[in-house]
């Protein structure tokens, strides 16, 4: 079946239509870059914010921009922005233990090498990490669309909770084997009632500038929060070092692109979950190589949800 | 031209977080870390009730509660993750 006919095939190539979407992307890249570097705004914040201007963003480009480009526009702004963000989030992470969803569960390894001076290999092996996620997810985006028939998610739909399932009993296990069984228990329970609150009930969030999302608070408190008040040892931050070369390869992205495409596909499997799942799988060695992980499952979740999202008007990962 | 955005958009992520990594690094090196953790707690605990209100620092304090445990018991943090894992079983 031919998808794209030979208008849309020239649109396509349009040059005004590159330059355009060329722009947005530069815009939408600061905006990640904001909400990226400040904990607690999300990148959907600014999504909504889009969406909500809409008419007004039509109105202000009408006359310059053609009317069935605008979309394009606003829609090169939110990816852009969003693949930024998913970068850039590392960076809080690792320096302030401000995590955001995606990668809450590097914190600590992040803190470590900041406190062992080596902040900038962690934010290195991050970025590598989402570097090779995002390209791995922009050349199977198209392919795996075409994979994905109705029949295969409604099976990845059915087996959703069983392998949720399975991951929960892997994670206690693992702390069963060190002796915390029940610790364990207790600590997953409590977490997952606290976050079954601040997802499903409906508990106001209104902030002074506006509408926030409770995820910040509780992933703060739970992931950041902690290590921030056990380092505090009052002696100074040792000098960081930069080597500028990769500290991790291409394996931990690659291993990434693997949970990433499962967490882009399995609603409710979050990319903290994705990554849990992986290190429970296939451990990682170094904390270099663990955050370089993380890092390219966030990236390829965040690619391949707006992809989907774009193409079959549904998400699946909750993005 | 989705995938040209998140194309322009993974070069420029790359560039910014090896650059802001660079600035935060400079940033760590000049000043003591129970200052700056002290300023980082501060900066969390007045962003939470700006962004989210009330109820998000009831949030915070519960989520502290929970997440000081396996700090104290010497514990690996996975287990925290049932805070995404568990609703996802439940809804």
């Amino acid at each position: 079946m031919r998808i794209i006919n030979d208008e849309t095939e020239h649109r396509l190539m349009d040059p005004l239509l590159i330059m355009l979407v060329s722009l947005s992307s530069v815009l939408g890249g600061m905006f990640g870059l904001l909400t990226g570097l400040v904990p607690g705004i999300h990148v959907n914040t600014l999504a909504s914010i889009l969406l909500i201007s809409y008419p007004m963003l039509e109105t202000l480009l009408s006359g310059t921009v053609p009317n069935e480009y605008v979309p394009i526009v606003v829609c090169s702004i939110i990816m852009s922005a969003s693949v930024v963000h998913s970068y850039v989030d590392f960076v809080p992470s690792v320096f302030i233990g401000a995590p955001d969803a995606e990668d809450a569960i590097s914190v600590l390894p992040g803190h470590r090498l900041l406190l062992s001076g080596q902040g900038m290999r962690a934010v290195r092996a991050a970025a590598i990490g989402s570097l090779i996620g995002c390209s791995v997810a922009i050349l199977m985006a198209i392919p795996m669309q075409m994979v994905m028939t109705d029949d295969v998610t409604h099976y990845l739909d059915r087996i959703t909770k069983i392998i949720l399932a399975v991951v929960s009993g892997i994670i206690i296990l693992n702390e069963y084997r060190k002796g915390h069984l029940i610790f364990a228990i207790i600590v997953f329970i409590l977490s997952g009632v606290l976050g079954y609150a601040v997802m499903n009930l409906p508990i106001p969030c209104e902030g002074l500038l506006g509408e926030g999302t409770l995820l910040m608070p509780m992933l703060t408190g739970l992931f950041g929060l902690p290590v921030m008040l056990e380092s505090a040892s009052g002696h100074p931050f040792p000098r960081q070092t930069d080597d500028g070369k990769d500290p991790v390869g291409f394996v931990p992205g690659l291993k990434g692109v693997i949970m990433g495409s499962v967490a882009g596909w399995f609603p409710g499997i979050t990319s903290t979950v994705g990554a849990t799942v992986s290190t429970t799988i296939m451990p990682d060695r170094t904390p270099e190589r663990f955050i370089s992980t993380v890092a390219s499952i966030g990236t390829v979740t965040t690619v391949l949800s707006l992809v989907t999202l774009s193409i079959s008007g549904g998400g699946r990962s909750g993005r | 031209m989705m995938l040209v955005a998140a194309a322009i958009g993974s070069m420029l992520g790359y560039a910014l977080t090896i650059q802001s990594g660079k600035f935060a690094s400079r940033l760590v090196t000049r000043v003591d870390q129970r200052m700056m953790n002290r300023i980082v707690i501060l900066f969390l605990v007045i962003i939470v009730p700006v962004t989210t209100g009330f109820w998000g620092v009831i949030i915070l304090a519960m989520a502290l509660m929970v997440g000081y445990i396996p700090v104290t018991c010497n514990m690996g943090k996975t287990v925290l993750c049932g805070c995404l894992i568990l609703p996802s079983l439940l809804t």
